[in-house]
Order: C-alpha cells, then structure tokens, then sequence
C-alpha cells in the first residue's frame, strides 16, 4: 500500500499539475479556508496549519485562513467541510477514526466520506501496544493474564485509541480491561504510576517513553515489519480477525486526511490535489516537519479515495460485530420501497436497502406496523406493499417500524 | 542545585539584549492575549509558534514562555473592570474584583491583582526550582483518586461561598454540578441531556457559563441602575498611583494568604489533569475559608482578588514540572507549549534533568523576571485602566457585552453558544436580584467533569477501595476538615448572634 502510494504520488503530481493549471488563475486574489475539526495545538492543527501554509504559496491563493471548528470529537468540523460551498474555497481536515463513526451510522453524523472531494492525506503511522517496563512477560501475554483482566489506559471512549484497543482485544482475544478518559499523555503517566500495565496509540506519541525508557513496545499494527517487534496482521488466523486486523490498520495508513466538500468542480479539486501534492513534499515543509517531530507519508488523491472507500464497505456481519465490540447502539436504517415478498404469518419481510436485499424480522412486540396510518398485526402485511421500514442492520436485522400505505381494493 | 548554575543563567539571561528584548517583547502580547476575553495563552501560544520557527532553542522557548506567564496578569483587568473574566482561571477574580470597581476602588483590585500576580508567579518560579530534586515520586503519587478527592475538596468550598444561605449555595452549586454532567458520558459514551444538539455533545462550555453569569447579569443591572460601574463618583474615590500601589501592598499586608495560595496554585498546576481554572477556585475557596469575616467576600474583599490571582501565576511555574521532565503536559496551555519546545529542539524528558539544568534554570529566571516586569508595565498603565469604571453604562454596557459575546463565540466558534449566553444570563441576572450567590454554579460546573472523570478511572483501576491509599486518606482529612471548620464556625456565630440580645 505504501509503495503504491509512493508511486502514485509523483505522477499524479504530474498529471494534476497540467490539468491544474488552467484552474490557477482562480486562487489569485482569493481566499482559501483551510478547516481544522479541533481546538487549536493538537497535532491535526499542527499539521493542518503547516500544511494549509504551504499549500497557499503553491495554489498561488491570495491569504489561507485556518479556522478551528472543534466539537463532538471531530463530527462538527467534518459536518461543516461536507456542507460547504463546493468552490473549492473550503477544505479542511479531520480524525481518519471518522470512518468509525460511519460505519455505525453515529447520530449527528450529516456527512459521506465516500462522497468527499479527497485530497491527500500526510502521514501513516503505525499503532503499537507499549506496556510498562519491568512487566513480565515483556509481550503482548501481558495482555493474556489467567485470571483477572489486565488494565489498559485508553483516551475517551469513541476516541481512536478506544477504538483501536476494543478491536484488537476482539481479534487478538486479549483479556484486558479498558480504562478510558485519559487524554494527551496521561495514559502514558498513568502507566508510569503503575495504575494500568499498558496504553496504545501511534508509533510517533510514544517513541519517547519507550525511549526515555518508562516502556517496551509489544506490539505494532500496521506500518512495516520490525524485527523483535510482532504484527497483529501475523497473529491472527480467521477472516473476521483479519477483517477487524484490516480496520485499524486502515485507520493508521490515513493519517491527517484533508478533503473538500463533495460536488467541487473537476478542475478545481485537480487544482487543490496538486497544491497538496507540491506542498507536501516542499522542501521548507518537508524540513519543518522534521523539526517538529511530525512523521510525513503522503499520498494525494484518488488513492486515498479508495482506501476510505474500502474501508467504507464494510459487510453488514462486521459493521454488527464492530457494534458490538464498541459497545455502540447502532442506530437504526430506513427506507422506503416496495416489499419483496413477506414470510409466514408475517415474521419475516424482504426489500431492498440499496443495492442490499434484506431479510428482515418483524417482532409481535417489538415492531410497530401500521398500515394506512393504523395499527395492524403483522399478518396482514402483503407483498407488493410500499412501506417505510425503519431496521436494525446487522444480525436479524429486526424492524423497529413497519408503515404501509393501504393497498387500493 | 549549585549556585553557580543558578547565578550563570541569569547572568545568561540579562546580560544578553536579544533574550531581554525578546522577553520584553513578549510581555505585551501575553497580557494582550490575556486581557481579550475568549483569546487566552493557548491562542496566543498557537500564533506566535511560526514566528519563533527556526529561532534557536533559548531564545524561542524565552519568548513563549515569557508569553505565556503573563497571561493571566492581563487577564484580570476586563476581569475587575467589567465583570468579564479574560480567560477561564480568571473567572474567580470577578467575584470580588468587579463589586471593588463598584465601589470605586478599581486602581486598588488592579493593584492588589498585579502585586499578586508578580507574587504568585515568582513563588511559581521558586517552586518549579526547588521541587526538582523531588519531581519524580511527587508527580508520580497524585493519580485519579487523588484528583477526585480535590475535586470534592473544591466542591465543599461551596458552601463557604455560600454567603448567608446555605441552602441557596448548595442549590445553585447543585445546578451547577448538574448542568456539568451534559454531554458525552465518559463511561458509555452515550450523550446525555443533549437533546440530540451535536453542540451540547462536548458539554456547556465553561467560558460562556462564567460570562453569562458574571459579565452579563452585571451589564443587565447596570442598564437598570444608570450610571457608571462605580457607584462612587469619581471625586470621592482616590483613584491614582497611590490607589495602586496601595493595592500592591495588600498583597503583603496579607503575605500569609498570598503565599499559602501561591503554593497551592503551583502544586495544582504541577498536577497534570487538573487545570487551571481548578486552581483558582480551590485559592478563592481557601481564602473565604481561612478569613475571619467571610461574610466580606463577594462584596469586594481584596483577598478574594489575591488569592486566584497568585494562583493563576504560580501555576505555571508548576505545570511546567510535568511538561519539562516528564513530557507529559501539566495543562492544555503546556501541552502546545509542549509541541513548541520540541520543534525548537529541547527535548523534554528525564535527560534534561541531567544534561539540560542550565537551560531549565534560564527558564526559571524567566518567569521571574517576566512576572517582575509585567508588573513594572501594568503599574504605569494600571490608573488609566481605572478610569474606565468611571464612564457612563450607557457608553460602557454595549462594549461590555460585546466583548462577552466575543469572549463566549472565540472559543468554539459555535453560534450557539451565544443562545447559551442569552438564557443563561438571564437566569444569572435573576439570580442576582434574588440575592442568590453565583460562585457555586461556576464551581460545580468546573470540578463536576474533573470529579466524575477521575472517579470512574478510580474505580476501574482499584475498584471501591481507592481511598484507602494513604495519600487519598489525608485529602479526605482535608475534606472533613474543611467541612467541620464551616459548621463549627456557623455555631459560633449563631451563638455570637444569639448573645447580641
């Protein structure tokens, strides 16, 4: 995947660099507003500002803006980028575990990763497990104790890192107990102080303490292989191991995504990809970055696309079992279409969710079905009915509401 | 800690034109940052780090420091003249710094909060220096049930703030403490009295609350009442140098409460995860408590004005132990300055302490001579400042409130944050007429988070026997301490009332 991106990225440079350049003469005198979805000082700022300076010199634009629309751990930014004006005047950046929050359909959620103008993304990182120093054992069956779970220190739940372990207590069946609400570095004061044995976020967060020596690297998820140092991807054997294995994995290879709304004219986003592209490898950023300790991996473009897109389509089997192992209520899916057919005594109906066909149950108790605006028991419900079917993917997918227009005659 | 270290880096440190210039000219800029309701350090910090890129380590590291020391000591001016805090810790200074503009004795709040200031963040510096033989285990021994158990000590301040009416205290702390708990679970996750609002997701935020309950209700009663902020016409009050410098010398007329809140800002400070705003209630709280006549405050008590102002300084020099030795930031405002010394290239951690104690003493010296010259700077401007109290509400009110609106929408730039503003000061403004004391909403609504937070990691890393930890026992101590000494103190003087007859 890296090398595929790192072959990708100088022609597509290239290539948007022609088709941009009928575009430049927009930027000229114009404003881009470069979207941060938190407070400003953590590092998507810190990324997002270096990167929205350097992309100004490059698009030609008159004055970047950086504004920071924190909230809601990142929704309320990328909420705002999705329903900007499709200029290509608006474009910002935000936490790549918002992929999460798709998949489980998360209330507030008003955008579509997959429709989002992509324009690259900075950096991949690896995540790793660090537990502390002197544990014993000094691997990853120090998340394996007989007996009464181990701790581990995780930032707030629905937080990457959250996120991250609870999948990988899931595929690795690691008998850990997670402990959330740290923020920033207090899981890694936390394990200092003996309270939890381990925490886990990026490779680059916590090189020092394990350099400072307060820890030792177990484990690494993604990323490329080091030596005395395991990967998940090789200590799981069945598909739905892989599968949740594969999510994080694709969480860490799309560091610092920045994307536009979607709907940008073809020109304009050819145009942004090769600002991108250009200040990405900036000599001046490049060095900067260095300085700063921020880790560059970038790709441009359609690559990112894909991979969100992949990561995007995930089986209605997964999307379940990440429910369940987040402890997340997925909200419900409503559509309205025709029924397919309808099962004995009305338990069972089918439709289609999409391009998804869908069996769905219909409880006695717990689905509410009406037909022409009154109640009525499932068995009267018939095939060839326009309903609007609000489920629960995932599992039986059960109804939670059944309304059908009376049929004529 | 050898002298000459000590001596060399001031020496290092003054005699050099380029760090003095850069310290002077930062100075300016971080009370600016301050005193702009809704900016604060954080922004400031945030601004400046593209200036100071490419400066070499010292001298980059001088200057946002010397920035960020001095934050607070312009925070207190909108503070004290019109109700509105400038940054969150400095809510804690309008309680008793506005009703002393009131009464026409603004040149000596900004005195008193300018000496305190300079005080507190020396003792900060003075703590940060001798604390680090002792950093590790010190740092290492406050863990979530400790925080917790402060978090409740601050909690029982609110009855000593209650004034004459416990009940109407613990009520409005109450609300506080419950408005506290909107938002995200921390536990579940799940949103709670959040109607839906993706807003309300992260919770209320506390800058708009303190606004809407100080700076708004006061602009309303202002309108009612006519006039200016000072009730006193400009004759009677003695409004000048002297005022202030009078103010100043409070400071050390209560020397005992100036350097018992100063430690105890530091050592809030030096512990990561309980900001700063913690620090200034917890001072304000201990300042009633420890006075003779608590009745004074909220009245315009000078000491209500020294004791969160050292504590805003002083907390510096203490989070700056955890963010220097440990990389781990003791608050927001660190954590960037945190990424800014990476990028200079000091490299926080255990090894500074070995290899780079020259420089941690050049920067001690720092926030000294920083603290030391904002306070010449603010005292030749401080009268000037004083005259605002004294112009007409009808000129004033629309300023005040728009600073207000600034200070509430900076923060998130979340429009609705302003229809927070609108309800909750209206309620603040009945509350007031009502004669119903306001510092417990601040105060439940600032420590909620922090208690429940740490109580639910408490409970997961030792289940309900957290408390018995030794450290853990003595704050509880401190607690039914705190506690008896306000019911003892209420007997009393029901009983001195009662021998009245």
């Amino acid at each position: 995947m890296r090398m595929l991106a790192r072959a990708v990225l100088p022609g597509a440079v290239l290539a948007l660099a022609g088709a941009a350049a009928s575009a430049d003469d927009f930027y000229r005198g114009r404003t881009l507003t470069y979207v941060v979805a938190t407070k400003p000082g953590g590092n998507y700022d810190t990324y997002g500002r270096l990167i929205a300076r350097y992309m100004q010199k490059h698009l030609g634009a008159d004055k970047v803006v950086v504004r920071n629309i924190p909230g809601a751990g990142h929704i309320v930014g990328a909420n705002f980028i999705h329903a900007a004006k499709p200029d290509g005047l608006t474009i910002g950046t935000f936490n790549t575990g918002l992929i999460y929050a798709q998949v489980l359909r998360r209330k507030g959620v008003k955008f579509d990763l997959r429709r989002m103008g992509w324009i690259g993304k900075a950096s991949t990182e690896s995540r790793v497990v660090v537990v502390k120093k002197g544990s014993v054992p000094a691997t990853i069956d120090a998340l394996r104790p007989k007996g009464e779970a181990a701790k581990v220190a995780v930032s707030g739940i629905g937080s990457a890192a959250y996120n991250d372990m609870a999948l990988l207590r899931a595929a690795l069946r690691l008998n850990v107990r997670l402990v959330p609400g740290f923020s920033g570095n207090e899981a890694e004061m936390s394990v200092l102080r003996g309270e939890v044995i381990g925490t886990i976020g990026s490779r680059s967060s916590l090189d020092d303490f394990v350099a400072n020596g307060h820890g030792v690297f177990v484990l690494e998820i993604g990323g490329r292989a080091r030596p005395g140092l395991p990967q998940a991807r090789d200590l799981v054997r069945d598909d739905r191991d892989r599968a949740l294995v594969a999510l994080i994995e694709s969480q860490g290879e799309l560091g610092r995504l920045t994307a536009g709304p979607p709907g940008m004219p073809a020109a304009r986003l050819a145009a942004l990809r090769a600002a991108y592209g250009k200040a990405v490898t900036d000599p001046g950023l490049v060095a900067e970055a260095r300085k700063r300790g921020l880790p560059l991996a970038p790709a441009v473009g359609d690559a990112v696309g894909r991979i969100v897109d992949d990561a995007l389509n995930q089986p209605p089997e997964t999307v379940a079992l990440v429910a369940s192992v987040m402890n997340v209520e997925v909200t419900t899916v409503t559509v309205r279409t025709g029924l397919l057919s309808v099962g004995a005594r009305g338990r069972t109906v089918e439709f289609m969710s999409g391009d998804t066909r869908i069996t769905s149950a219909v409880s006695g108790s717990r689905t509410r079905v009406r037909i022409g605006g009154k109640g009525a028991d499932r068995r009267r419900l018939r095939a060839g009915m326009n309903c609007t079917i609000e489920f629960r993917p995932g599992g039986e997918n059960e109804s939670r509401a059944i309304d059908c227009k009376a049929t004529g005659g | 800690m050898d002298v000459d270290t000590v001596l060399s880096a001031l020496a290092a440190l003054a005699g050099s034109p380029r760090l003095m210039g850069l310290l002077l000219l930062a100075i300016p800029i971080g009370m600016f940052f301050g005193a702009v309701p809704g900016l604060g350090g954080k922004i400031g910090v945030v601004l400046l780090i593209p200036f100071v890129f490419g400066m070499d380590p010292v001298a980059g590291s001088v200057f946002l420091l010397a920035m960020h020391a001095v934050v607070h000591t312009g925070g207190s001016i909108p503070s004290i003249l019109f109700g509105v805090p400038g940054t969150g810790p400095d809510a804690a200074t309008v309680i008793d710094g506005f009703p002393m503009a009131q009464q026409g004795r603004a040149g000596r709040a900004l005195g008193a909060s300018l000496g305190a200031s300079g005080l507190g963040g020396v003792v900060g510096a003075l703590f940060l220096a001798l604390m680090l033989p002792v950093l590790g285990p010190v740092v290492l021994s406050f863990s979530p049930a400790e925080f917790f158990l402060l978090a409740i000590l601050g909690i029982t301040f609110i009855a000593t703030l209650s004034g004459d009416s416990l009940i109407k205290g613990v009520s409005v702390g109450l609300l506080g403490l419950m408005l506290a708990f909107v938002g995200a679970d921390p536990q579940t996750g799940i949103d709670r009295y959040t109607f839906d609002l993706l807003f309300l997701s992260d919770g209320i935020d506390v800058i708009t609350a303190v606004l809407a309950f100080f700076a708004v209700p006061e602009m309303i009663a202002l309108g009612v009442r006519g006039g200016a902020i000072s009730m006193v016409g400009r004759q009677a009050a003695r409004y000048s140098f002297r005022e202030v410098v009078d103010g100043m010398v409070d400071v050390f007329r209560h020397w005992g409460l100036s350097l018992r809140t100063s430690v105890i800002g530091a050592v809030v400070g030096m512990i990561p995860g309980l900001g700063g705003d913690a620090a200034s209630w917890i001072c304000y709280g201990h300042a009633v408590q420890s006075s003779k006549t608590p009745e004074r405050f909220g009245k315009g008590a000078v000491e209500g004005v020294i004791a969160p102002e050292t504590a805003n300084n002083s907390k510096e020099g203490g989070s700056l132990l955890p963010t220097l030795f440990f990389g781990v930031p003791g608050s927001l405002g660190m954590a960037i300055l945190l990424g800014a010394f990476v990028m200079l290239g000091v490299k926080p951690g255990p090894t500074l302490m070995l290899t780079g104690l020259d420089m941690v003493w050049i920067f001690i010296w720092t926030l000294v001579l920083a603290n030391v010259i904002a306070v010449a700077i603010f005292l030749l401007c401080a009268p000037w400042f004083g005259l605002l109290s004294f112009v007409r509400g009808g000129l004033l009110i629309p300023f005040v409130l728009l600073l207000a609106m600034l200070g509430s929408y900076l923060g998130h730039g979340a429009w609705e944050n302003l229809v927070l503003l609108a309800g909750l000061g209206t309620l603040g403004y009945f509350l007031r007429r009502y004669g119903w004391p306001r510092p417990p909403f601040v105060i439940g609504l600032v420590l909620g988070p922090i208690a429940e937070n740490s109580l639910h990691k408490a409970l997961a890393i030792w289940g309900p026997t957290f408390f018995l930890r030794p450290l853990s026992l003595l704050f509880i101590a401190l607690i039914v301490a705190s506690v008896a000494f306000y019911v003892v103190r209420g007997r009393r003087t029901k009983r001195s009332l009662l021998y009245d007859f």
